[in-house]
């Protein structure tokens, strides 16, 4: 080993620690204390029906929506500062942690490829223009866009877009990488290219990722850790590796959704 | 410790030893790639190079930019590069970048910027535009057509609330500028009118004025602005999340089911607003009647009944009806036509505002002549 990447910086085996979130709209609760830990170099998958609130526990935990109780421990960055604790400026710090990826790529329409994934090093760090420019072509390499640069989003196909949102999102080497549904829209072989990407991504960086989804495939194919959410009890109702879940009789609702199996889904309202 | 950098050449071996933390942004020694590039075609017999990174305590994606470089500049002077004393991380994230090989982008327009070219290719979207706006004029009065046979396909209540939105929800701010315009007209006016002892003629000359023109055109204005500019972001979002789209695929014209309420709305609006903007810019001019020159309400008011004709308010009415026409054909025809971008939906909307103030002035200007020719 003659160097030590960015990503390996931190020996904590936790990349984030949830701690008593609760979320809610108003006054409607979604979730409510949920605790749990994502591992380092995990692909760790968040699942539940529609409506459980998947997404709202990434919007909290990524600093876009702030829970009603609990926080977010990004252990390599802040100890043991929680992130809805921390001032603006630490928040800021923690945010260099991790990139977002959402669920239709949410990419700038007005700029080309190579200006989406620039923006960030532009804005935070002090690398050159032509660095920023060299390190925004070599992300698009990553994911497969190579000679895209000057393209805009409205030019290139939905998985494309996917692709440049995660390069995007990668951008400042962050050692977490949340992905919002990365699949939806998506036809079976693009979903899987796509799969592919991020266990390439995952084994050579070291990123830690932390997928929202409800696409079965995508969930056995890449996930070492998942939990699954539940909209009528508002919490975890299952924890570990989807394969084990699969095997575990002591919950039949989450055995159900995981076969597709319509017989076994009993006390199942959608 | 500083990123740092050190190259040696000997025995045709270009040998690179790299020290420190190269994630430091601010540091970051930019010359490194000019310099390999430097080397290389400095020592024309190099045969090997060779790196060294066992002094470098952290790295990133911007080393591994300066190690592609060098990579590229080694296939090109055909020289071998012994990698294995790089990071296994370095090298499998080296080989995925280069997994995929660079796309023929030959098919991508590249943009021909020349100022003929420009000059052109404007005229013809200019063109085009015009075409746009007549083939839109049509669509909508073919669906006027339908709608008055009882055939087209759209829901009453969509005209109530682009009623309710364009009048009732406009009534502030068309009182509020047409009040101060018609005190801004008495007040200049009535500076003029005293040196001629003269005053009692404000009433006539705000009530005429207002009337006849610039209470038609003050509202269109506010409603170019207010409701045309809703319109076009409207109707433009709906066409980036394929509302439009949608409707088509029912067999539902757009044109009868968007365009149609908002055009009736506005322009069954337009003349009442600009009925109530002339009773508040006469309001406006006796406001300064009263405060400057001390003429009663009463005698202001009987000056302004006996100058303003039925033909001054009807040449008033007719203009808001056609402002109102222009407002929502522009509003309509720029969302319609909006892309599909959220940059695309702004410049519909800046565009709406832009060219229907233009074209209310300019068409203002052509009523004036008409009117003046019948004698009206």
């Amino acid at each position: 080993m003659t160097g030590e990447s960015l990503t390996e910086q931190c020996l904590s085996e936790e990349a984030i620690i949830v701690e008593n979130l609760t979320m809610a709209y108003d006054e409607q609760v979604i979730q409510q204390d949920l605790n749990f830990t994502v591992k380092r170099n995990d692909i760790f998958i968040i699942m539940g029906n529609s409506g459980s609130g998947k997404s709202t526990l990434m919007r909290a935990m990524t600093g876009l929506d702030r829970p009603v109780a609990g926080d977010v421990y990004y252990s390599c960055q802040s100890g043991r500062l929680g992130y809805w604790q921390a001032t603006k400026a630490e928040q800021q710090r923690m945010m260099t942690q991790y990139g977002v990826m959402f669920q239709n790529g949410a990419l700038f329409s007005s700029m080309t490829l190579l200006e989406n994934v620039s923006m960030r090093l532009a804005q935070m760090t002090q690398y050159s223009a032509s660095r920023i420019r060299k390190i925004a072509t070599y992300k698009l390499a990553l994911v497969g866009l190579k000679g895209f640069e000057h393209y805009y989003p409205s030019e290139i196909s939905g998985g494309m877009q996917k692709r440049v949102a995660i390069a995007r999102a990668m951008a400042m080497d962050p050692p977490i990488l949340f992905f919002d549904e990365p699949s939806a829209g998506l036809d079976p072989i693009s979903s899987k290219l796509l799969d592919e990407l991020l266990l390439e991504l995952r084994d050579s960086m070291g990123i830690t990722m932390v997928v929202v989804t409800h696409e079965l495939d995508s969930i056995f194919s890449i996930a070492n850790d998942a939990i699954f959410l539940d909209h009528e009890q508002q919490t975890i109702i299952a924890r570990g590796h989807p394969k084990a879940m699969l095997k575990d009789d002591s919950n039949p609702y989450v055995q159900a959704f995981l076969r597709r199996d319509r017989e076994e889904k009993k006390g199942y309202k959608p | 410790m500083s990123p740092d950098y050190q190259i040696n050449y000997t025995h045709s071996t270009l040998a690179i030893q790299l020290r420190g933390d190269w994630i430091l942004d601010s540091e970051y020694p930019d010359d490194f790639d000019d310099e390999l590039e430097r080397q290389f075609k400095q020592n024309s017999d190099i045969k090997q190079v060779t790196i060294e990174m066992d002094q470098v305590t952290q790295w990133n994606s911007a080393l591994l930019t300066s190690i592609l470089a060098l990579k590229k500049l080694c296939v090109q002077f055909q020289v071998s590069l012994d990698s294995s004393q790089l990071p296994d991380e370095m090298i499998r994230l080296i080989a995925l970048s280069s997994k995929v090989p660079k796309r023929n982008v030959d098919d991508h327009i590249v943009k021909n910027t020349s100022f003929l070219h420009n000059v052109g290719s404007n005229v013809i979207t200019a063109i085009k535009d015009v075409g746009d706006v007549i083939a839109f004029i049509s669509n909508a009065a073919a669906a006027f057509f339908r709608m008055l046979k009882g055939q087209s396909v759209y829901r009453s209540s969509d005209t109530w609330l682009v009623i309710q939105q364009t009048g009732a929800e406009a009534m502030p701010i068309v009182s509020l500028l047409n009040f101060l315009v018609g005190a801004i007209l008495g007040y200049i006016g009535a500076m003029q009118l005293e040196k001629f002892g003269a005053e009692i003629f404000i009433g006539d000359m705000v009530g005429v004025a207002m009337t006849r023109e610039i209470a038609a055109i003050i509202t269109a204005i506010i409603m170019a602005g207010r409701s045309g500019a809703a319109f076009a972001a409207q109707l433009g979002t709906m066409k980036v999340n394929e509302e439009i789209d949608a409707l088509r695929s029912m067999g539902i014209s757009p044109m009868e089911f968007l365009v149609l309420p908002r055009m009736i709305g506005m322009m069954l609006m337009m003349p009442l607003l600009a009925i109530y903007a002339n009773f508040m810019g006469v309001f406006g001019g006796a406001l300064v009647a009263y405060g400057m020159l001390n003429i009663t309400l009463e005698q202001y008011l009987s000056v302004v009944i006996k100058s303003v004709t039925l033909n001054d308010v009807g040449a008033g009415i007719l203009m808001s009806v056609v402002f109102g026409g222009i407002v929502a054909v522009v509003g309509c025809q720029k969302g319609m036509s909006c892309g599909k971008t959220a940059e695309a939906v702004g410049s519909s909307t800046t565009s709406a505002v832009v060219t229907s103030t233009v074209i209310i002035f300019v068409s203002a200007a052509i009523l004036t002549v008409i009117y003046g020719a019948l004698g009206i």
